[in-house]
């Protein structure tokens, strides 16, 4: 686990959707709550996002889709996290994704769902409530 | 904010009220240069805006069926022409065929997927090409689809110089917006002149390029930088296009504007004004235009989907008929007006009549159409003109200083500065400085949505791939190959590109296919660079 005294998030747009500006948003957004954030940028595969992941020892994935690929495209970042012994990494998706489309992800194991609108004070606190609490205190 | 704080939405500073001596409000005249106040002194007595919603999903019969639909509940082009305006899907826009690994979960979705002439053909079933004003909402990928146009033009006997509408065809404002897979930005550059010089010599009547500030504004920029920038890059287009040795006055006319309206309704509408006066002013000083008709700056407007909310989708109905109003007042030649859905999803075939009837409503039952200009000679108006017009001046000085367009892009200075700008605005947002109405103020404790909302069908992604393979099976192989290579050596070579791509067309090689040949040949541009820079 990341030996660092800040929170790691990595951020990325799995796909060939290139709406990134809510992700931007958050990522400035976590910057400014004490986090540490790597944006990967626009058309990550799993392979990518999960290689990333590792290397950096990240606390946190967070993937942005408003193309309707959420669902077979966070399945596979989820296989292949745990393919990579990182399963217990938690794994937030945000954009537009219909709400019958929550429990779909929800049944992945995905922590959060987060559409338009959603406060960024109540992604900041559910991260942190996500991770462990001792170490966040050092951040 | 307080009372005696407010600003618009791009930060331009207002008082409580305005004077004769706060702006120039002179003797401009509708349908003169500059045309501040708009391109026609008739206004919109002889031709009122045309509807173009943007449209597309799924195999191209669907989409053919959703263009029928708009049609039937008002949607109409100039002069009686059916009115076409086509999104394609991720993988269309980013040059990937249907059948291509990335493409999977994507197809379809979001756009209309189009891999081949024979997809073309079935989108276009049943339309007589010289009856329409299309739309091609495609950028790197548009003179590709565009010469596929033309090949399907050509094989039902119809004649280029029939042919209307307009290919977007600008990709350089994608390395910093949609983000599709990219050329090197030269390269791009000049494969889309090629794609002008064509459609100039060829199919005339047809406008090549929109230079899009709807995406630079739906990214976060505030109005200064949405008609700045995208200044700055038409600028560049028509330098490239000179130095080829193109006359100006014979391309400008050709090259469209596309902006946003969207939630401050007065700055938005001299936004469009300070546009189009800069536009004609630079035409003239800059690349000695002296015919007054090319200098009229046509306009897109697409009312601002990043105003809509998920939130009680209802409400948007309200944002969409003011932002219709703001658009008209502007005096746009165009538009495409968002649905009510446009948060959740595509629209339905409800959301989508909706927003025709907001047209129509605006059209006809407010007085909108009978006066060129109305706001013309506002004091307020005519201020905030002149001051957005000043800070684009200074915004477009900005980029010629850090290099140039180029230079600008390959260094993430538009995407950095946006970045900005957007994240600005989000914490008045945030903070509650700013209000959204059901959002950040006046929320639902139960959260209703709309009942029906559009899902991507499944079967779409089969039978999509399943064409494209039985197509790439089926064709003259030799012949596909021997376009490929064409492609790619004229591509090394700098030589025109349109001639190439429209036989390949007809040899049935695949859009994946053009854009992998061109990409042999000149390379693809990194985006990690930029993002790094930026995040």
């Amino acid at each position: 686990m990341n030996e660092g005294s800040m929170v790691r998030v990595l951020l990325a747009k799995p796909g060939l959707d290139t709406h990134e500006s809510g992700i931007k948003l958050l990522a400035a957004a976590l910057r400014d709550a004490g986090m540490e954030v790597i944006y990967l940028g626009v058309f990550q595969t799993a392979d990518s996002i999960v290689r990333t992941a590792v290397e950096e020892d990240v606390d946190l994935i967070g993937l942005s889709y408003l193309n309707g690929g959420h669902q077979a495209l966070t399945a596979t970042v989820i296989e292949a996290l745990a393919a990579a012994g990182a399963a217990d990494k938690p794994v937030l998706c945000g954009g537009i994704i219909p709400e019958d489309d929550i429990a779909g992800l929800t049944a992945l194991g995905v922590a959060g769902v987060y559409g338009p609108g959603t406060p960024m004070a109540r992604i900041i606190a559910d991260i942190r409530d996500l991770l462990d609490p001792s170490r966040i205190s050092r951040g | 904010m307080s009372s005696d704080d407010r600003t618009t939405i791009s930060g331009i500073p207002l008082k409580p009220h305005y004077e004769r001596a706060d702006g120039t409000a002179g003797d401009e005249v509708p349908g003169q240069p500059p045309f501040t106040r708009g391109i026609f002194a008739e206004g919109y007595r002889q031709q009122p805006w045309m509807e173009s919603l943007a449209c597309g999903y799924g195999l191209p019969e669907e989409t053919n069926q959703r263009v029928r639909y708009l049609a039937k509940v008002g949607q109409a082009g100039y002069g009686g022409r059916m009115s076409i305006n086509l999104v394609f899907d991720r993988p269309t826009f980013c040059g990937l065929d249907s059948d291509d690994p990335l493409a999977e979960s994507e197809v379809g979705n979001v756009g209309v997927a189009v891999d081949s002439l024979d997809d073309m053909a079935r989108l276009f079933d049943g339309f007589d090409l010289d009856k329409l004003n299309v739309g091609f909402i495609v950028d790197r990928s548009g003179p590709m689809i565009m010469a596929m146009y033309i090949a399907l033009a050509d094989s039902l006997g119809i004649a280029r110089d029939s042919l209307r509408g307009i290919v977007c065809n600008n990709p350089l404002t994608d390395f910093y917006c949609s983000k599709t897979p990219m050329f090197p930005p030269r390269d791009c550059l000049r494969l889309m002149v090629d794609c002008i010089e064509f459609c100039a010599a060829e199919v005339p009547r047809f406008n090549v390029a929109r230079i899009n500030g709807y995406n630079t504004r739906e990214l976060g920029s505030n109005a200064i930088q949405e008609v700045g920038f995208n200044l700055a890059i038409a600028k560049t287009i028509i330098q490239a296009c000179l130095d080829r040795g193109l006359a100006a006055e014979a391309l400008v006319g050709g090259i469209n504007f596309q902006f946003s309206q969207g939630r401050d309704f007065f700055e938005d509408i001299c936004k469009i004004r300070a546009a189009r006066r800069l536009w004609a002013r630079m035409l003239r000083e800059d690349f000695g235009v002296t015919e007054d008709g090319v200098c009229r700056m046509k306009i897109h407007m697409q009312t601002a989907g990043s105003s809509l909310t998920a939130q009680e989708p209802l409400n948007n109905i309200a944002r969409i008929g003011l932002q219709v109003m703001s658009a008209a007042l502007a005096g746009s030649q165009s538009m495409h007006i968002a649905s009510y859905d446009e948060a959740l999803g595509i629209p339905t075939e409800e959301a989508a009549r909706v927003a025709i009837k907001t047209s129509k409503i605006v059209m006809h039952e407010t007085g909108a159409t009978d006066v060129a200009d109305p706001l013309g000679g506002s004091y307020y108006v005519e201020a905030l003109t002149d001051g957005i017009e000043d800070r684009v001046r200074a915004e477009m000085a900005r980029v010629e200083q850090l290099g140039g367009v180029i230079k600008a892009l390959e260094t993430g200075y538009f995407e950095q500065e946006i970045a900005n700008e957007a994240y600005r605005l989000h914490q008045q947002f945030d903070s509650g400085e700013r209000l959204t109405v059901g959002v950040n103020c006046y929320r639902e404790q139960e959260v209703r949505g709309v009942g029906e909302i559009f899902r991507p069908d499944p079967k779409v992604s089969r039978t999509a791939i399943a064409r494209v393979r039985e197509l790439k099976a089926g064709r003259d192989q030799a012949e596909a190959k021997r376009q490929i290579a064409a492609i790619e050596a004229a591509a090394a070579a700098g030589q025109p590109m349109m001639p190439r791509y429209i036989e390949a067309a007809r040899a049935r090689v695949t859009l994946g296919e053009m854009i992998g040949a061109v990409e042999a040949a000149v390379g693809r541009f990194d985006y990690a660079a930029i993002t790094a820079n930026v995040a």
